[in-house]
């Protein structure tokens, strides 16, 4: 099975950064990437919100049309542990379906370049790891009019390189291999809530009890999401009872339309850089229970100082 | 098994099947006081037994060697069905005992008994009142004892392996953590579910909560009798994690 294009003696991953700056400069990078791919008859996806997918869409020879295929709706781009099962799911799919290469261009939600940038930026580097296993060729774009430039300075260190709007391909100088980035714990800003007391704060307390609290300061958000954040704190709870030191602190605060609950140990949390992000078997060590957890929240956040670890969960709109 | 010929099932059959765990006898007297109470109310005979304790508003205590002998399950649970049909032709609407069976928990199948009565009792108007006395019994013991009953007051076992009012059938009550792990495992080997075409259906509407590690240790029982285990529950929170995990041998019905 042979690989096209830029990617063609490559093995794994080849991941791209586009930066544009117009809907021309997009399109000027877009549009041969993926009628290469239909060309050479690779799956070929965007994974783009309606609006851009609109744009693409129409700019599309008709030729080509018929051979890309849309994911749009933004589901795959709700959470990042949900999407790299997504996007590993539909890879290995097409791998089975004898792909010698896929082609995907995608865009992380505009929303998701804010409050929860900070899981997305893991997100950007554990792929590097997550899809190494497929010949996936794909381009992250982000619009540098939108874009704040601590985010680009991420999006520089998590993609190998970067695919520029005259053709030309460059290594990133900045890239920084996955385990190194996810290693570096920057901090997290405080979500607003916790600069105000929590409104319970239990030491110690079962799985049981961790659960039955956030029952009882849930401002009225969606059931599911209840629910989801109730699976989360009975994981998180337990892996720190099991795998931290003690003392284990959870407080909880809500707002109209969150929740927020931290939990923190007297541990460093989990060894793995991958942690939480990437599919695991393995029950044992908590892997199992931090992947759930963030297929659960809305934002994950870890942070990590000299005496402890903090696991933020939040359920409801991240701030 | 013999017993089930016993009574013929009753249009409202099912009798209630509870553990009470204590420090205190006198706590363990008072609850018991209630429950032969509400049976004496029910129209049922009422029967109390335990060895040292004082007779209970006119009902006198019988001492367990002369209930429960050897514990052979079937043969015991024979012995409740035939004092039920005695209690039944005598006119009562069913049978309600209380049983202070500490000094029986040193027999290995004893627990077997447990559950075998308990499958009785969700089909029959019979009514039972286990009282444990903590102070005694390992605890460890004490919560693979409690959890296979329908209603128990043990903490450290937060979940209930007991057999489904009317139908007999597995259910599974309360919330499955890590805390119970251990215990349902042992519970699960010890009720040994009947499998149906391959399949073994948990009855779990009174489920309030699941984690992975006991849907893993579900699904990992159901294979190793080569079944699919389904679990038939309306959380919410069981069907997300079944579709998470992918695990072979384990499926969710929403209801």
């Amino acid at each position: 099975m042979t690989r096209s294009g830029a990617a063609a003696e490559h093995v794994g991953y080849f991941h791209e950064a586009v930066y544009y700056d117009s809907d021309d400069e997009l399109l000027a990078v877009v549009l041969p990437f993926l009628v290469g791919g239909v060309d050479e008859k690779e799956p070929t996806v965007v994974s783009f919100g309606p609006e851009k997918a609109d744009l693409v869409r129409r700019a599309l020879p008709a030729a080509a049309r018929g051979g890309v295929s849309f994911l749009t709706g933004g589901s795959v781009y709700a959470r990042p542990a949900a999407a790299i099962r997504a996007y590993r799911e539909l890879l290995a799919g097409h791998v089975a379906d004898g792909a010698g290469q896929i082609r995907i261009v995608g865009e992380i939600p505009r929303p998701s370049l804010g409050a929860t940038w900070n899981w997305w930026a893991r997100y950007e580097a554990a792929i590097n790891q997550a899809y190494d296993e497929f010949p996936l060729w794909s381009l992250c774009a982000y619009d540098t009019r939108i874009t704040p430039s601590a985010v680009l300075g991420d999006v520089a260190r998590t993609h190998p390189r970067t695919l520029h709007a005259d053709g030309q391909h460059s290594l990133s100088p900045s890239y920084a291999a996955p385990a190194s980035f996810l290693s570096a714990w920057p901090p997290v800003a405080l979500d607003p809530l916790q600069e105000g007391p929590p409104l319970i704060t239990l030491v110690s307390p079962t799985a049981a009890e961790a659960r039955h609290a956030v029952r009882a300061v849930d401002p009225g958000l969606p059931l599911d999401e209840i629910e989801e954040l109730v699976i989360a704190v009975s994981e998180v709870v337990t892996n720190a009872l099991r795998h931290g030191v003690p003392p284990v602190l959870v407080r909880y605060w809500s707002g109209f339309d969150r929740v927020v609950v931290a939990v923190t140990d007297g541990g460093s949390g989990p060894t793995d850089p991958f942690a939480g992000l990437l599919p695991s078997r393995d029950s044992a060590t908590g892997g199992l229970g931090l992947w759930i957890t963030h297929q659960s929240c809305n934002y994950v956040a870890f942070s990590r100082d000299e005496s402890s670890f903090t696991l933020r969960l939040t359920a409801g709109n991240p701030f | 098994m013999r017993a089930a010929e016993a009574p013929a099932a009753r249009p409202n059959p099912a009798g209630r099947h509870l553990c009470f765990a204590y420090a205190d006898l006198d706590e363990f007297l008072t609850r018991a006081r209630a429950f032969l109470a509400d049976g004496r109310a029910a129209g049922a005979q009422v029967r109390l037994v335990g060895d040292g304790l004082p007779d209970l508003d006119g009902v006198r205590a019988e001492s367990l060697p002369d209930v429960y002998d050897v514990i052979d399950p079937a043969a015991q649970v024979d012995y409740w069905a035939g004092a039920l049909a005695d209690a039944l032709a005598a006119g009562h609407s069913g049978l309600q005992v209380v049983g202070e069976v500490t000094p029986l928990v040193r027999s290995a199948a004893f627990g077997d008994y447990e559950h075998l009565i308990d499958r009785f009792i969700a089909q029959h108007p019979i009514s039972g009142l286990c009282g444990y006395d903590r102070r005694v019994v390992d605890p460890a013991v004490l919560a693979e004892l409690a959890c296979l009953h329908p209603w128990h007051n043990v903490p450290e076992v937060p979940f209930r392996v007991h057999a489904a009012a009317g139908t007999g059938d597995l259910a599974i009550s309360g919330e499955l953590d890590v805390t119970g792990a251990a215990a349902l495992v042992r519970a699960l080997d010890r009720v040994s579910p009947a499998l149906v075409e391959g399949e073994l259906f948990v009855e779990a509407s009174g489920l309030d909560f699941v984690d992975h590690r006991s849907l893993l240790q579900l699904a990992s029982y159901a294979r190793g009798r080569g079944a699919t285990a389904v679990l038939r529950t309306p959380l919410p929170a069981a069907a997300r994690l079944v579709d998470l995990l992918q695990v072979p041998g384990l499926r969710v019905e929403a209801r």
